[in-house]
C-alpha cells in the first residue's frame, strides 16, 4: 500500500510539474483581415520575432473556416485577429480559444464587442484581449508639450467619428493647465474657416486620427493654415509628418507585431497566461519633419529625446 | 473627311454620355464605408505628399521624370524681377531676353524668339498662346509673391500634359487664398527706369476665401532700344469648400500690356505691341470616402493683340521712286493688325483612384477649342479654329517595395493632324529608401499650333496685290516627333542636408517645325519669304544635375549644371543647310546660395554661366557670366511689418549680350519695399 501510495504521489508530482511547467507548446493562429501589405508586414515581423520553438504559428487565410480549423489543445493556444474584419469574423464564429485582437482601433474593438453578447462575457473573463493601433490621446498631448513647451493653447478639429479623442483630451488639458479649443466638423460642414479660425488661436494643433475622407478633406487646410499662422502640427501618421506636420506619433504594423510577439512569448513561456486587457500600444514610432522645424524657427528636435520625455510624462500620470 | 469627323465627334459625345451618369451617381451617392466607425484602414491609408506631373500625388523618387521644384525662398532670394528669370535656376533650361520685356525660355535649345516646345500651366490652366505659338511671360499677370512653388518637369511630359509639353513643362502653383491674410503692398524702383507696384489682398466673403492681386509694371527695356513695357494686371483667385468632400475654385484675370518689340539688329524698326489678355477658370474637385478624387475644370483664355505698324509711305520704301513706276499709287504700307484675337476654351475631366494596394491610376479627358482671328496673321481670311480631343492616363504600379513602374499614354485628336498617341514608360528602382535609379523612355508628338498651321503674313498694296510675302505655311505641315531616353538618379541624405538629382538623356527629334526660306514665290517682291515647314531633324544628348545642400536651417546652396550636345540638320533652303550644334549651349551653370542671419537679414548670391550659343534668329553669343546679389532685411515694429530689399544684377558689370547684339545686359540695381497692412 505504501509503495502504491508512493507511486501515486510521484506521478502526481510529475503530472503537476508538467502542467505548471515553465515551457509548454502553443499553437498561435494568425487571422489577417485580407492580403494587403499592412497585415502581411505584421505577420512577417511577428514570425521573425519568434523566440521559442514551442510556439507554433499557423497563418490562416482571411476566409478560413475557423470552426473547422481551430481545435485548441493547449491552454496557451491563441488566435490573433489582425484588423477589424478579422475580429468581426472571429466574433461571428467564436471558436473556443483565447483571442488577441491587434491592428484595431479602440472604437472598432468596442463596437464589435458590443455587437456580440458572448464576446462581452469572454472579455470579462480575460479570454479576449486587444492591443489598439492608435495612440492614447494623452500621448499626442505629451508630444505637443514636448516640442513646444511654451504652448498654452491646443487646437484640433474632429469628425463625429473621433469625438472620443476630444472627451479624453479635455480633462487632460485642464490638468496640464492648457487651453483646449476644438470643433466637431460634420461631412456637410465647410471645413476651411473652422480650421483657419482654430489655427489662428492655437499654439499647437493636434491632427488626430479620423476617417479617410475627413483626413483627405481637411489635411490640406490644416497644413496650409498651420504654415500661415506658424503653428506646429502634431500628426498621427508618417505620411502626415511627410506632408508638413512638425512631428507625428504612430504605431506601425512592425511596432504592433513586436509588441504582440512579446505578449505571445511571455504566454508561451508560462510567465503570463492572462491576455493583456484591451489597451493602447506601448510601442510606437516618432517622426520629426526637420524641414518644418526649420521653417518654424524651432531648435533642432531629437526623436529619441522626445520619446524619453513622453515616456516620463506618461509614467508621472 | 466629313463622315470621319462626324464619327469622332459622336464618339466623344457618346463617351461623355456613357461616363457622365456613372460619374454623377458616384458623386451623388458617395461609396458607403463598410464601417461607420474608425478602423485601422483610416490610420494606415495614404495621404497626398507631393503634387505631381503624372496627375498622381507622388514622391519625387517615384516620378517618371526629373523634376525641379522652385519654392518661394528660391524665387525671393534669386533677386529675379521677372518671372522668366527664375528659370535660370533649372538645369537644362536657358532663359534669354529676346527684347527688353520679351523672354525666351528654352529647354535644350534649338529655339528662336518664340520657343514653342514647353508647356506652361498656372494652377492647371495652360497659358500657351495659340496666336504666337509661345508664352508671353509679361502678360501672365503673376506677382512673384503670389507663387507658392513652381514644378518643372525636365523631359517630355506629353503623356500627361499634351503636345506642348514636348520637351518639358512648367507648372506654376499660386498660393491658396487661405495661405495669407490681410493686405500687402510692394513697390520696386530701379534700373531701366523701372517702377513696379503690386497689391495683394486676402480676405473672406461669407464662405468664400479670395485673393485679389493688382499690379503695374513699367520700364524702358535695354538702353538705346525702344523695347520698354507698360503693363497692368488684375486677378482674383477664390475658393469655396461647401463640405469636406468638395472644393470649388474660380479664377479671373485681366492684363493690359504695351511692349516694345523688334529685331535687335535693326533698332530703328521697333514697334509697340499691345496685348489685352483675360481668363476665366472654374474648377471642381470631389474627394470620395476612399480617397479617390474627381476633377472637372473649364477655362477660357482670350488674347487681343494690336501690332499694327506703319512702315511708311511706299515712295519712301522705294527710295524716293514714284510708286507709279510699279503700277501703284502712293500709299501707306501697313503690317500687323489691330484685331488679332485668339480664344482657347477647354473643358476637362480627370479622376485619380487607387485600384489596389500597389496600383494607382490617373486618367482624364479634355475637349479644347482654339480660335484665331487676324487680318494680318491670316492674310484677311476668315477666322480659323481647331478642335482637339484628348484622352490620357498614367498607371503607377509598385511591383515591389523597391520597384515602381509608371506607364503614361496620351491620345490626341485634332482637326489638323488627326490622331496621335504619345506614350511613356518609366521604371524607378529604389536602391535604398533614399536612393533611386530611374529609366524612362518616351515617344511623343507635337502637332503644329493653330498659328503654325494657318500663318499667312503678306504685305499687300491697296489694290490687294501682294508686295511682300513675309510668312506662310506649307499646307502639308506635319507634327514633330520625339523619341527620348533617360537614365536618372535621385538621392537624399537628410542627415547631411544633401539632395541630388542627376540624369543623362538622349532625344531624337524628327520633322522639327522651323522657318524655311524661299526667294521664288510668286507675288513676293521683296526679300525671302519664311515658310513654316518640317525642316529640322536632330539629336540632343547630355547630362543635367542639381545639388541642393542645406548644412543648417538658415543656409541653402543650390547648384545646377547641364551639358548638351546637338547634332542634326536644318534645311532652310537647298543652299542653306545648317547643323544645329551651335543652337544649344554646351554648358549651362547656375548657383544660388542664401543665408538668413540672426538679425533677420537675408543675404543671397546667384551666379550664372553659359557657353557660346547662337539662338535661331539671334546673334552669335560668347561665354556669358553674371552674378547677382540680394540683401533683404525685415521691417518690423509696432507700426510696420514688412521687408526692404536691395538687388544688384550683374554686380561685376560683365556686360553681356542677350539673344541679339544690341541687347546689352548691364549692371542693374533695384530697391524694393514690401509692407503688410494687417
Amino acid at each position: 500500500m505504501s509503495h502504491r501510495l508512493n507511486q501515486f504521489f510521484t506521478c502526481l508530482i510529475i503530472f503537476l510539474g508538467c502542467w505548471s511547467g515553465s515551457a509548454s507548446s502553443a499553437n498561435v493562429f494568425l487571422l489577417p483581415s485580407d492580403d494587403s501589405k499592412a497585415y502581411t508586414q505584421f505577420i512577417n515581423q511577428l514570425l521573425a520575432e519568434k523566440r521559442s520553438p514551442e510556439i507554433n504559428y499557423q497563418v490562416l487565410a482571411p476566409d478560413a473556416d475557423l470552426q473547422a480549423l481551430i481545435k485548441p489543445r493547449q491552454q496557451t493556444d491563441l488566435l490573433v485577429s489582425i484588423g477589424t474584419h478579422a475580429l468581426q469574423k472571429t466574433l461571428e464564429n467564436l471558436p473556443d480559444i483565447p483571442v488577441l485582437a491587434v491592428l484595431i482601433t479602440h472604437t472598432a474593438f468596442k463596437e464589435l464587442i458590443g455587437q456580440h453578447k458572448e464576446a462581452e462575457t469572454r472579455l470579462r473573463d480575460g479570454k479576449i484581449g486587444a492591443i489598439y493601433l492608435e495612440q492614447p490621446a494623452s500621448r499626442y498631448l505629451y508630444l505637443a508639450a514636448s516640442v513646444s513647451p511654451q504652448a498654452k493653447r491646443i487646437g484640433t478639429v474632429a469628425s463625429p467619428l473621433s469625438s472620443e479623442f476630444l472627451h479624453e483630451l479635455k480633462p487632460l488639458t485642464e490638468k496640464l493647465g492648457l487651453d483646449f479649443s476644438y470643433k466637431v466638423i460634420n461631412a456637410e460642414d465647410n471645413p476651411t474657416h473652422a480650421i483657419d479660425d482654430l489655427m489662428r488661436n492655437s499654439d499647437v494643433y493636434l491632427a488626430l486620427p479620423d476617417s479617410t475622407l475627413f483626413i483627405r478633406g481637411t489635411a490640406k487646410w490644416v497644413l496650409l493654415t498651420g504654415l500661415k499662422w506658424r503653428v506646429p502640427i502634431i500628426g498621427f501618421s508618417a505620411r502626415y509628418a511627410e506632408a508638413g506636420a512638425l512631428a507625428a506619433i504612430y504605431t506601425t504594423p512592425t511596432d504592433a507585431a513586436m509588441e504582440t510577439a512579446q505578449c505571445i512569448n511571455r504566454r508561451a513561456s508560462g510567465k503570463q497566461h492572462r491576455l493583456p486587457a484591451p489597451g493602447y500600444p506601448e510601442s510606437y514610432t516618432l517622426t520629426v519633419n526637420h524641414k518644418v522645424s526649420r521653417k518654424l524657427g524651432l531648435p533642432p528636435l531629437d526623436e529619441s529625446a522626445l520619446k524619453v520625455r513622453i515616456n516620463a510624462m506618461e509614467k508621472k500620470q | 473627311m466629313a463622315p470621319v469627323k462626324t464619327f469622332r465627334l459622336s464618339y466623344l459625345t457618346s463617351l461623355l454620355l456613357i461616363l457622365l451618369p456613372g460619374l454623377c451617381s458616384a458623386v451623388e451617392s458617395m461609396p458607403d464605408a463598410e464601417y461607420d466607425f474608425l478602423t485601422e484602414q483610416d490610420l494606415l491609408s495614404d495621404m497626398p505628399v507631393v503634387s505631381s506631373v503624372t496627375g498622381l500625388d507622388q514622391r519625387t523618387a517615384d516620378t517618371p521624370a526629373s523634376i525641379t521644384i522652385i519654392d518661394r525662398q528660391m524665387i525671393r532670394t534669386s533677386g529675379a524681377v521677372e518671372l522668366a528669370d527664375v528659370f535660370r535656376l533649372v538645369p537644362g533650361i536657358q532663359v534669354y531676353h529676346v527684347n527688353g520685356n520679351r523672354f525666351g525660355v528654352s529647354m535644350h535649345g534649338q529655339t528662336d524668339e518664340f520657343p514653342q516646345r514647353l508647356e506652361v500651366q498656372i494652377d492647371g490652366r495652360s497659358v500657351y498662346l495659340p496666336m504666337l505659338s509661345t508664352i508671353v511671360w509679361t502678360s501672365l499677370g503673376l506677382d512673384l509673391d503670389s507663387i507658392e512653388r513652381i514644378e518643372i518637369v525636365r523631359g517630355s511630359n506629353v503623356p500627361a500634359q499634351g503636345a506642348n509639353a514636348f520637351l518639358g513643362s512648367i507648372n506654376i502653383i499660386t498660393r491658396h487664398p487661405l495661405q495669407d491674410n490681410g493686405t500687402r503692398v510692394s513697390y520696386q524702383n530701379g534700373s531701366q527706369d523701372a517702377h513696379n507696384f503690386s497689391l495683394q489682398h486676402n480676405n473672406r466673403l461669407g464662405p468664400v476665401d479670395f485673393r485679389l492681386n493688382a499690379s503695374h509694371q513699367e520700364n524702358n527695356g535695354f538702353s538705346n532700344l525702344k523695347d520698354g513695357m507698360d503693363s497692368d494686371h488684375i486677378s482674383l483667385r477664390s475658393t469655396y469648400s461647401p463640405d469636406i468632400a468638395n472644393q470649388f475654385e474660380l479664377q479671373l484675370g485681366y492684363s493690359h500690356d504695351i511692349i516694345g518689340v523688334g529685331d535687335g539688329d535693326r533698332p530703328d524698326d521697333f514697334t509697340e505691341n499691345k496685348f489685352a489678355t483675360s481668363y476665366q477658370y472654374l474648377d471642381w474637385k470631389h474627394t470620395f470616402s476612399d480617397g479617390d478624387q474627381l476633377g472637372l475644370h473649364f477655362y477660357h483664355n482670350q488674347t487681343r493683340m494690336n501690332d499694327r505698324t506703319s512702315l511708311g509711305l511706299l515712295s519712301d520704301l522705294l527710295g524716293g521712286v514714284n510708286p507709279a513706276a510699279i503700277g501703284q499709287v502712293e500709299q501707306e504700307i501697313i503690317i500687323g493688325s489691330t484685331n488679332n484675337l485668339t480664344d482657347r476654351y477647354e473643358i476637362g475631366l480627370d479622376h485619380s483612384s487607387r485600384l489596389n494596394e500597389s496600383m494607382r491610376l490617373f486618367w482624364g479627358s479634355t475637349l479644347r477649342y482654339d480660335r484665331l482671328k487676324s487680318d494680318w496673321l491670316l492674310d484677311g481670311r476668315k477666322p480659323v479654329h481647331n478642335r482637339q480631343t484628348r484622352l490620357f492616363g498614367n498607371l503607377e504600379w509598385h511591383a515591389f517595395s523597391s520597384l515602381v513602374f509608371n506607364a503614361g499614354l496620351m491620345y490626341e485628336h485634332d482637326q489638323a493632324v488627326l490622331t496621335k498617341i504619345s506614350s511613356r514608360l518609366a521604371v524607378n528602382y529604389h536602391l535604398q529608401p533614399k536612393q533611386t535609379l530611374r529609366f524612362s523612355a518616351t515617344r511623343a508628338h507635337r502637332a503644329p499650333s493653330l498659328l503654325e498651321l494657318e500663318r499667312s503674313e503678306i504685305v499687300r498694296f491697296v489694290d490687294g496685290s501682294s508686295a511682300d510675302i513675309q510668312f506662310i505655311t506649307n499646307p502639308e505641315l506635319a507634327e514633330e516627333d520625339l523619341d527620348a531616353l533617360e537614365i536618372g538618379y535621385y538621392g537624399l541624405w537628410p542627415d547631411a542636408g544633401l539632395e541630388t538629382d542627376i540624369k543623362i538623356f538622349h532625344e531624337i527629334i524628327n520633322n522639327g517645325i522651323d522657318k524655311a526660306k524661299s526667294r521664288v514665290l510668286p507675288g513676293d517682291l521683296i526679300g525671302a519669304a519664311l515658310i513654316n515647314d518640317n525642316i529640322s531633324n536632330f539629336r540632343t544628348h547630355g547630362m543635367e544635375t542639381q545639388i541642393i545642400y542645406r548644412p543648417d536651417h538658415v543656409t541653402r546652396i543650390t547648384t545646377n549644371y547641364s551639358y548638351a550636345v546637338a547634332k542634326g540638320q536644318r534645311v532652310r533652303a537647298e543652299n542653306d543647310i545648317s547643323t544645329l550644334k551651335t543652337r544649344v549651349p554646351r554648358h549651362t551653370f547656375s548657383m544660388l546660395a542664401s543665408r538668413m542671419f540672426n538679425t533677420g537679414l537675408e543675404g543671397s548670391i546667384a551666379h550664372y554661366r553659359m557657353s557660346p550659343v547662337k539662338w535661331l534668329g539671334g546673334s552669335e553669343l560668347l561665354w556669358q557670366s553674371r552674378t547677382d546679389l540680394r540683401v533683404a532685411f525685415p521691417l518690423s515694429d509696432a507700426r510696420i511689418d514688412g521687408e526692404a530689399s536691395f538687388v544688384v544684377q550683374n554686380i561685376f558689370a560683365e556686360d553681356y549680350v542677350e539673344f541679339q547684339v544690341n541687347n546689352v545686359f548691364e549692371r542693374r540695381i533695384f530697391v524694393q519695399l514690401k509692407l503688410n497692412l494687417n
